[in-house]
């Protein structure tokens, strides 16, 4: 395996186009095979950890640490919804070495980021042989963006009024089995889930038929919610679904100030 | 195998170091002499094998020794010894903070980290700087206590 640090986007582009790995945080890739692995990229000297405002947009760069960006969102907009997600993500070192950058491009399915990402409709900048800006549901469901590309900086509005997660573990350091994203900007609000069957899940007609209702119980979400699981070696479907369901009710209520 | 050389910065000291490309951090340590980073699950999930890298608390398992490299490290004899601990040292050993001890280097770190980074953390703070380091010895309490301890201002 052979390592290469490049001081510039350029030089990482062209290193990419020869069928080495980017490396930022490394949690990812220490998971597989790394014997097989011909060389990384280090992306160290890029400087791509910055999190920041312009305008009404908030800006996170591919190398920012989960640490990085709790400490850097929480000044912007202390409500938004990924300080709360990523605060309960894996533990305090896993939070300095886990990047956005890499959490995005892995998008495993117990990632704690990814539906806060959804509910926060972000989009992913791309640079290199697919260059440009993706919805980040496009992105996670086209891996062939990745093909000699990497992400810059993920962007999404400013505003968030209130926001609320929920994730299911068996334990508060364990992988996420799913969780459930509410952010409510002006007067919409958004629901994502993550960790189903598709992985993800943006429950559009549930947040198109709360536009339209004050009110509403458990039936009415009965009717849009009806979120696949896959059977876990603990956990059964339906469980999953049934518990998926009570702790939306009690976000909503909750957000809706009930 | 390929091989590289680096230079490290280990408590205070430079050093240069030949290791293979693939090397991770721990075992780079590990096999010179810094023994109390201790090798537990190499997955970063038990928190014994953490250190400080660039004022960051890590899991040095994580950690590809040829990132490191140019970097500032700090294992627990970094903040002291024998014949001269660190008060949080003192205060793990005052409290009964310590059984068998192999959790206890990372645990230093972990608090040496939660007093740099927090004013006046509660316990809940506590917990969570100290989420990713298990004991199976103590139940975690007087771990707690100690930590306590110091933050009251009993070390100084």
């Amino acid at each position: 395996m052979e390592w290469f640090f490049p001081d510039d986007l350029s030089d990482t582009l062209k290193l990419l186009k020869k069928g080495y790995i980017l490396h930022s945080g490394g949690t990812g890739i220490l998971m597989g095979d790394i014997k097989r692995i011909k060389g990384l990229i280090s992306l160290d000297k890029l400087n791509l950890n910055y999190v920041k405002k312009e305008k009404n947009k908030i800006i996170i760069g591919a190398t920012a640490t989960f640490s990085d960006v709790i400490k850097n969102l929480k000044k912007i907009e202390p409500e938004n919804i990924l300080v709360k997600a990523i605060s309960k993500a894996a533990s305090t070192p896993l939070r300095n070495r886990i990047t956005i950058g890499g959490s995005i491009a892995f998008a495993p399915l117990w990632s704690d980021i990814l539906g806060p990402l959804i509910a926060l409709e972000c989009k992913v900048k791309v640079i290199g042989e697919n260059k440009g800006e993706y919805k980040i549901s496009e992105f996670i469901k086209s891996p062939e963006i990745k093909k000699y590309s990497m992400i810059k900086e993920i962007s999404f509005d400013r505003g968030t009024k209130k926001s609320a997660y929920f994730t299911f573990k068996r334990t508060s350091f364990d992988f996420s089995i799913f969780n459930i994203s509410l952010v409510l900007k002006d007067k919409s609000l958004r629901i994502a889930l993550w960790g189903t069957k598709d992985k993800e899940k943006r429950l559009i007609e549930l947040e198109e038929f709360l536009k339209k209702n004050d009110k509403f119980d458990e039936d009415d979400l009965r009717r849009f919610f009806k979120p696949e699981f896959h059977n876990n070696i603990y956990f059964s479907k339906e469980y999953l679904q049934e518990l998926a369901m009570i702790q939306l009710l009690r976000m909503l209520n909750e957000i809706y100030g009930r | 195998m390929r091989y590289m050389e680096g230079e490290f910065i280990i408590n205070g000291k430079r050093k240069v170091i030949q290791f293979e490309n693939d090397d991770l951090l721990l075992d780079v340590l590990r096999n010179n002499g810094y023994k109390e980073v201790k090798c537990g699950c190499r997955e970063g999930t038990c928190g014994s094998c953490v250190v400080i890298l660039d004022e960051k608390l890590v899991n040095s398992c994580q950690v590809f020794a040829a990132t490191a490299t140019g970097k500032k490290i700090i294992t627990s004899k970094g903040l002291g010894d024998i014949k001269n601990p660190h008060k949080i040292h003192k205060a793990l050993v005052d409290a009964g903070a310590v059984q068998c001890g192999f959790c206890t280097p990372g645990m230093v770190l972990a608090i040496y980290y939660l007093l740099k980074e927090e004013k006046n953390p509660d316990e809940e703070k506590i917990k969570e700087y100290l989420d990713g380091n298990l004991c199976r010895c103590t139940g975690y309490e007087k771990i707690i206590e100690a930590v306590k301890s110091i933050i009251e201002g009993k070390y100084g």
